[in-house]
């Protein structure tokens, strides 16, 4: 169902063909321009840096999610009671068409810009730890997901939640590393960064990605392999699952009091 | 010339009243259309916090070009930029030819009805951040301040091709939002210093697409660094201008909706 509706929008798709390797370009400049051939910064080379930022832009496109937005027209627009009669939760039916319509984007988007940014490296992009890292990406997907179904339920209390919703938008990005890695971030800030589960959605899936088989990732001052970053990345799935829940039975009772 | 300004002045009062009915909402608006543009200074923040730089620019001096280009985006941007949304959805739902009736050009209707107050909290980042690096730098001479108005201007005239050549793009390709992330990732370009572009492009980046006089020429202007290749940029951005203009009415004419 949602490959064939969203077919129908491929031009949408291929603006992300010309933004993606856009920002992937403008922070390989940057790169280029700051950081000399073979100069480090935080124990990294140039080129890894670049790696990082194609990583970030190809594991965006997989983890990208509107959950929120969908969620909330449905809410205000009182189209919502209609998935309230179906067979299963709304929860589950929004996450099959985003597994839907990001496994559409994998083929339109994500190989397309992966081939370029490879070209760009003059090597294949590839992973370290490809195990870990698939995983890792696979619960980033529904961590992304979660995150932001739980902001969509907002739409049961608040009537216009645009702004808040772009403002939660931004602080994803940036706090999950997509423009700058969060070891960038000054060491007092870093606690709070990796409380908050956006690091754990992107920068945790491009730090397995990139630590070298037997390295080890830096969290908030302290050093983990990879295997222990992805369990703490299920725990704070886990966490976020459970809340969502709960929070999901009070919007459905304050749903039922508003449409009645 | 009286009688539009005073439809203006009436076009944007309209447009403060009308979001002023959910504050809250404009409120966060407001902080997030500024805190989007903020990124890339959070970026250049971070990247000199590593001990990066850019050749020759010092952090203050960066941080003044993204001054002068969020000042740009947020005089342009309330009066260019609600104009491409809403022709999109005045097409889309068919309410387009409403504005051919009256009895003004449908431009001028366009920017009269589409006055986008919440773009204005870049104006106001932009002017802190401007004061800011200039506070840093020292004051600039007269005739640093007489050559930076006019490259200034022309920073404007590009800005505001860009967005006419959105809108007139948007009526075609209609509800296709995700053209104003390919105009704010090419603009984007124009936040860092020259030196960012590899360089057999930078002459592209002054004419025929002056990216480079958005923002860098005009803060160079100030910084008293060199600004040759201005005219260039200067020539092609009224050119670009004037050639907008021209697609946009185009399209106006050639538009065929069901209303015939």
């Amino acid at each position: 169902m949602t490959w064939k509706e969203w077919a129908a929008y491929r031009t949408h798709m291929a603006v992300s063909l010309l933004t993606g390797p856009l920002r992937f370009l403008i922070m390989a400049w940057l790169w280029t321009a700051t950081l000399a051939e073979k100069g480090r910064v935080l124990d990294h080379g140039r080129e890894e840096w670049v790696a990082y930022s194609g990583l970030a832009v190809l594991i965006g496109y997989v983890l990208f999610d509107f959950a929120d937005w969908n969620l909330h027209m449905l809410v205000r627009t009182g189209r919502f009671a209609n998935y309230l009669l179906l067979p299963f939760p709304h929860l589950f039916l929004a996450f099959a068409q985003k597994l839907g319509h990001r496994s559409l984007a994998l083929l339109i988007e994500a190989v397309p810009v992966w081939a370029l940014i490879s070209w760009w490296l003059g090597h294949p992009l590839l992973p370290n730890n490809p195990l870990p890292f698939m995983l890792s990406v696979i619960q980033g997907f529904v961590l992304t997901y979660l995150i932001n179904y739980a902001v969509g339920l907002l739409g049961f209390w608040m009537t216009r939640t645009e702004g808040l919703r772009r403002c939660l938008v931004l602080l994803r990005e940036t706090l999950g590393g997509a423009y700058l890695p969060l070891a960038f971030f000054p060491l007092a800030w870093q606690p709070v960064l990796f409380l908050l589960p956006y690091a754990w959605a992107l920068y945790i899936p491009i730090s397995i990605g990139l630590a070298p088989a037997t390295g080890s990732i830096a969290i908030a001052g302290q050093e983990f392999t990879p295997w222990q970053a992805l369990a703490g990345q299920s725990l704070v799935m886990a966490v976020w699952g459970v809340g969502l829940f709960g929070l999901q039975s009070l919007a459905m009772r304050r749903f039922l009091a508003a449409g009645g | 010339m009286l009688g539009f300004l005073r439809l203006y002045a009436h076009g944007i009062r309209l447009a403060f009243l009308t979001r002023l009915a959910d504050r809250f909402d404009f409120i966060a608006s407001l902080l997030v259309m500024l805190g989007i543009e903020l990124t890339p200074t959070l970026i250049t923040v971070l990247l000199y916090g590593q001990g990066l730089s850019f050749a020759d620019w010092t952090l203050a001096q960066v941080i003044l070009v993204q001054g002068v280009f969020l000042v740009g985006k947020g005089i342009t941007f309330p009066i260019f930029a609600g104009m491409a949304w809403a022709v999109s959805e005045k097409v889309r739902e068919g309410t387009f030819e409403l504005l051919l009736l009256k009895p003004r050009h449908p431009l001028i209707l366009c920017l009269v009805t589409a006055y986008d107050a919440e773009d204005l909290g870049k104006l106001a980042g932009g002017l802190v951040l401007m004061f800011f690096a200039l506070g840093q730098t020292g004051l600039p001479a007269l005739p640093d301040i007489a050559l930076f108005l006019p490259l200034f201007f022309f920073g404007l005239v590009f800005f505001a091709a860009g967005l006419m050549l959105l809108t007139a793009l948007l009526m075609i390709w209609v509800g296709n939002f995700r053209l104003y992330e390919i105009f704010d990732t090419v603009t984007a370009l124009g936040q860092y210093p020259p030196v960012i572009w590899p360089k057999r492009i930078r002459q592209l980046a002054l004419a025929p697409f002056p990216i480079l006089g958005l923002a860098v020429l005009p803060a160079s202007a100030l910084l008293h660094k060199p600004v040759s290749g201005w005219p260039w940029a200067a020539c092609s951005a009224v050119v670009l201008f004037f050639a907008c203009l021209w697609v946009w009415n185009g399209t106006v004419k050639r538009l065929k909706t069901a209303g015939g």
